[in-house]
């Protein structure tokens, strides 16, 4: 009987962090960790934590610290990818809330799109390239022909920034075309730094016949950057990803005569308005586009599971119901103990990488060398009021990769400076 | 008697619980994840150490300036999937070249900061007879470089991972390349697609 007790504590500590999460727009990213990190997670939901605490501190600034967090997270997550019997088993008589949580196919490979970044902000162009060679792999591992479950447009688009700041134009452009490809099976438009790249790309490559292509499909022209400018590519987290929620649905069972119900994950409605960030710097106007929008991600793995989640709790319920039937058959009084506690124990799995941002979007623009204060971004919904401007040195030619978190409004950036990067 | 069964009950949970460490040779392979690990990294240096010594760069710089060329250590380039300490074996190379006699090194562009440092600070701090004059550095004549390349083939729970290793000693006197490393590592690793 002390099992139900045992996971109601378990189902209100979940709720915590939902809360926790949806806090991180009305406070700060530092305060969510500190009480984030006064918890005391579970062995089975410790790759949850890892990657929320690296992902608060990753829009702190503590790139370090959420590198380590995130790449055990990563283990975590690479060595849950066997099926465990014991896990199945407490799944399969409990609720689903027994396995150890192992991400959605697209947390998996937002791990990697995360700690590129990281290690971009930390300077280490190779190790952000390692990060893009192992989303890729899982990428491919979680690849399928009738959905583009856990394909990223965010991951290639990050991959083909990597590529290019290191040279590699070629790989650069398949990069480029990937996330274009995925946008399309999404039926979402590039935003217009991706177009630029391709546009770019293509012409710097002597691909006429696709550079023509692009041209015509974007409506765009491309002008090489000035010598005495700098390529500035900025990427803009937006929002806070909505929390998974527990909903209760009564289905009749026609074998045991009555109504079972069944707890089950669901998303409630976003109420995410994709906000663009706008920067005007130099006389010129920009704003940031969606290149993955990851409030629809969350659903898509979601609803890909959901048939699966479904059969297994209707299973268990049935279970269960069945087990109290008998029990009840003999003992009226154990009986109803034993369907309070079906009851009690039922509970829906509603974890998730509950801080990611609600969507990840982009911009690329040339600026000419000189000293710059970054402007305040539009955070219309801040708690902090205004934000402390940042300042940036840009010299001719090089190019830079701003990094801007909206629940931190900090900016960060990696410098690339021209000789290596041209 | 019951004391001393639960004693024993005991000290076998706390047993269990506690952690055990097992000395080992650091020449014995244990592969654990299947990733980049220290026998791919000793293996490597040893592959490419008598390599290196074997080829005439040596010896020709050696006939043709009397002493033994200075080698300094560039970028040694991750490529690969993986997060790899390159410092390790490169550090192996560099030991057995010098041990070998044929070849000095001088300090990487890292390390000479921080010599260049303590040299000011000698110049304020030190006495006359100890003090390490400014200008005095060895120029190195090769710089080596490098790259670990790898590809990876994954399918269901396996995967195939390939790694190259490309050393290259370069003359900064003239670019020219007199020494060309390869070491390659294939393996196959299958991951359990059921754990307890």
């Amino acid at each position: 009987m002390l099992l139900p007790v045992f996971l109601q504590a378990c189902a209100v500590h979940q709720k915590k962090i939902n809360s926790l999460a949806e806090q991180l727009e009305q406070s700060t990213p530092e305060t969510v960790l500190l009480s984030l990190q006064s918890d005391n997670p579970a062995k089975r939901d410790r790759a949850q934590y890892l990657l929320n605490t690296g992902l608060l501190k990753s829009v702190t600034g503590d790139f370090e610290g959420a590198n380590r967090d995130l790449q055990s997270a990563k283990d975590i997550l690479n060595s849950l990818q066997a099926s465990s019997v014991s896990e199945n088993f407490g799944a399969a008589v409990v609720n689903e809330t027994l396995r150890s949580y192992d991400g959605s196919a697209s947390e998996r490979v937002l791990l990697h799109v995360l700690l590129s970044i990281n290690y971009l902000m930390l300077n280490d162009l190779d190790a952000a390239r390692v990060e893009v060679l192992q989303a890729d792999v899982v990428m491919k591992e979680l690849a399928r022909e009738d959905k583009p479950i856990g394909q990223l447009a965010s991951a290639h688009y990050i991959a083909g920034l990597v590529y290019e700041l290191g040279g590699e134009l070629d790989n650069a452009m398949i990069s480029y075309r990937k996330a274009a490809k995925i946008m399309g099976l999404r039926n979402m438009q590039p935003p217009l730094a991706l177009k630029n790249s391709l546009l770019s790309l293509s012409q710097r490559l002597g691909l006429d016949e696709e550079h023509e292509e692009f041209r015509e499909q974007f409506n765009l022209v491309v002008e090489p950057p000035a010598a005495d400018s700098a390529e500035i590519i900025v990427i803009y987290w937006d929002g806070v990803v909505t929390s998974k929620r527990g909903e209760t649905l009564s289905v009749w069972v026609p074998s045991l005569n009555q109504m079972v119900s069944l707890a089950m994950p669901y998303y409630p409605r976003s109420n995410y308005i994709n906000s663009p960030l706008y920067l005007s710097m130099a006389g010129q106007h920009h704003r940031t586009g969606t290149v993955e929008d990851i409030e629809a991600l969350a659903r898509e793995d979601l609803n890909d599971e959901a048939a699966a989640i479904h059969a297994m709790t209707l299973a268990r319920m049935v279970s269960k119901y069945a087990l109290a039937k008998n029990v009840g058959n003999q003992n009226d009084g154990l009986g109803l103990l034993f369907n309070i506690a079906a009851m009690l124990t039922e509970t829906a799995d509603i974890r998730s990488w509950n801080m990611l941002p609600s969507s990840i979007q982009c911009a690329r623009f040339s600026l000419p060398a000189g000293k710059y204060s970054l402007p305040n971004p539009n955070y219309s919904w801040s708690p902090q009021g205004a934000v402390a401007e940042t300042g940036l040195v840009v010299s001719a030619g090089e190019k830079i990769v701003l990094f801007v978190p909206a629940i931190s409004q900090k900016i960060f950036s990696y410098h690339l400076p021209a000789r290596a990067g041209r | 008697m019951r004391i001393y069964w639960a004693v024993i009950l005991a000290s076998l949970l706390v047993t269990g619980c506690s952690t055990k460490v097992t000395r080992m040779d650091v020449n014995e392979a244990v592969d654990l994840s299947g990733e980049w690990n220290d026998t791919d990294s000793r293996l490597v240096a040893e592959e490419m150490i008598p390599d290196a010594l074997s080829h005439p760069w040596t010896s020709n710089f050696a006939g043709e300036t009397g002493r033994a060329p200075t080698v300094i250590v560039g970028t040694i380039r991750n490529l690969s999937h993986e997060h790899i300490n390159v410092n390790t074996f490169v550090a192996d190379l560099e030991r057995a070249l010098i041990n070998s006699g044929r070849v000095e090194f001088v300090a990487s562009s890292d390390e000479r900061g921080e010599i260049r440092a303590e040299r000011t600070d000698q110049d304020l701090n030190a006495s006359e007879d100890t003090r390490n004059e400014a200008g005095q550095e060895a120029g190195a004549d090769f710089m080596l470089k490098g790259q670990i390349n790898t590809i990876v083939d994954a399918q269901d729970d396996e995967q195939v991972r390939y790694y190259q290793v490309d050393l290259t000693m370069i003359s900064l006197a003239n670019n020219k390349k007199v020494w060309l490393g390869q070491k390659k590592i294939k393996k196959l690793v299958e991951n359990a697609s059921v754990r307890y």
